[in-house]
């Protein structure tokens, strides 16, 4: 029997693309690891990934390259906070208005946000949604009467006309409303969604669910409903007053939100990221936002220069 | 009517079908060597976008290698693990299949789960090589080229990405 130490790598190469001749390959077959390798070749064969928006994207580029040659003010952000930003960067260069992309076939309706942006519309319905930061929702404009259903990541509040079913999907879970108004924030591993007026119903990835009525608030973890989570419920989203308000969140999310709506790069070991936080921070003092988030939880920081704080 | 070919890409024309025709080629190569998908996608337009800055010192049949140049140069992390879930066609999905080789006894689904992990987890040089020649059938010698690396060293990392593939299934549940 042939260990497989003893089949050159080069040899493997060239077999997976059929280029061995009969002893070579006769030889190999004699391997026990052979077949193995049979198993490995023909599932790869089969890979795929997602197919790449070739007008989407050459739309998005446009509009990076009109930016440019107006010589608008580039508004930096840091190199990561760019990326994965993507398309909002669009939104940035094109002068802060909102960016819609519609006429690519079936591509849904996008709206999305910057750093510090928010914004209003309005649906097909009249149904009208506030998108706090750097949030995108999508939606299928032809589709709308047949369906009222938004793709949400990030933060927004809606207040649903009367209808049919209004459905929020997120990554990790849908939000279906059976009532009128309430905020849902969504970002990295969690959603949060807060019920103001009616009914909304929160449905889990594993299909577990919940009725909220006012005040009433739920929150999803990695697709899993959370039912004890409650929070202190304002008349209004908190955002909206120009706060934002966190309950038992991890500190890595708090830091990002600071970033977004700051537009700028915050330096913390990453040991504190998955400390709870509870508390709120205001949108229009930087320093008075860093207390208070930092004093609860015994950190310190300081501010290096317009773009970055380190904290400790 | 006939008409003389632009000897660079400033030509728009020229370089939307450029777009069209590398872009999406583009973005799997930089999710194969572990960019995630957004910032894959931003890194395309990044690499267009000094394409076009620079497109009168270009000619159209050099734009390739440049843009690929461009991405691998943008996206440096040899220890970058694969961010994105690779799917597999419909063709291939009936489940109560079974995999059984001298090797390996399991169900099928259980046997692509531990592929993909294992694929995953290849060093950055093997994989990127390994999906190229998988996913977009590039042979050998494309890759060779857009790499600037001999047809014996890609075949080599073929070689070696097998091995840690099948060496990664054995070991892992």
């Amino acid at each position: 029997m042939k260990e497989e130490n003893e089949i050159e790598d080069e040899t493997l190469g060239r077999w997976l693309a059929g280029e061995l001749n009969e002893t070579e390959k006769e030889e190999l077959e004699k391997s026990e690891a052979f077949q193995s390798y049979q198993a490995i070749a023909h599932f790869t064969e089969d890979l795929e990934l997602e197919p790449f928006k070739t007008e989407l994207s050459y739309e998005q580029l446009k509009e990076k390259l009109n930016g440019k040659s107006n010589e608008t003010k580039v508004v930096k952000m840091p190199v990561w906070k760019r990326l994965a930003a993507a398309a909002s960067i669009a939104v940035i260069l094109g002068l802060g208005l909102t960016y819609f992309l519609q006429g690519f076939g079936d591509d849904p309706t996008t709206v999305l946000t910057a750093q510090g942006e928010t914004k209003s519309l309005t649906l097909p319905d009249q149904s009208e949604v506030m998108l706090n930061i750097s949030s995108k929702i999508e939606y299928d404009e032809d589709n709308w009467e047949d369906e009222r259903a938004v793709h949400l990541s990030g933060e927004a509040y809606f207040k649903v006309s009367k209808g049919n079913r209004f459905v929020v999907n997120t990554e990790h879970g849908t939000v279906e409303v059976l009532g009128t108004e309430f905020n849902i924030r969504n970002r990295q591993q969690q959603t949060e969604v807060i019920c103001y007026e009616g009914k909304v119903r929160v449905t889990d990835l594993k299909g577990q669910s919940t009725v909220l009525v006012p005040t009433d608030a739920a929150r999803l973890i990695d697709g899993e409903l959370e039912t004890n989570w409650s929070p202190s419920v304002n008349e209004k989203a908190d955002w909206q007053n120009g706060v934002s308000s966190f309950h038992e969140v991890p500190m890595s999310n708090v830091i990002e939100e600071l970033e977004n709506q700051y537009q700028l790069q915050v330096q913390m070991d990453s040991e504190h990221n998955n400390r709870n936080y509870v508390g709120a921070f205001p949108h229009d003092n930087l320093e008075d936002a860093l207390d208070l988030i930092c004093n609860p939880m015994q950190l310190k920081y300081t501010i290096q220069n317009d773009s970055l704080i380190v904290i400790k | 009517m006939s008409q003389e070919k632009p000897n660079n890409v400033c030509e728009e024309n020229t370089y939307k079908e450029l777009f069209s025709s590398l872009a999406g080629q583009l973005r799997n190569f930089l999710v194969f060597r572990g960019s995630e998908e957004n910032q894959a996608n931003d890194l395309v337009q990044d690499a267009f976008i000094k394409l076009w800055e620079n497109c009168k010192k270009v000619v159209p049949e050099k734009a390739k290698s440049y843009l690929y140049t461009i991405a691998t140069n943008a996206f440096k992390n040899e220890m970058a693990h694969l961010k994105v879930r690779l799917k597999y066609s419909q063709s291939n999905t009936n489940s109560n299949t079974t995999i059984e080789t001298p090797e390996f006894k399991m169900e099928e689904s259980e046997f692509k789960r531990k592929l993909e992990n294992a694929i995953a987890s290849l060093p950055v040089t093997q994989r990127e090589v390994f999906l190229m020649n998988r996913i977009e059938k590039k042979k050998y010698a494309e890759i060779a080229e857009l790499l600037g690396v001999s047809v014996k060293a890609v075949e080599k990392r073929m070689g070696k990405a097998l091995k840690h593939l099948r060496k990664n299934i054995k070991e892992f549940k």
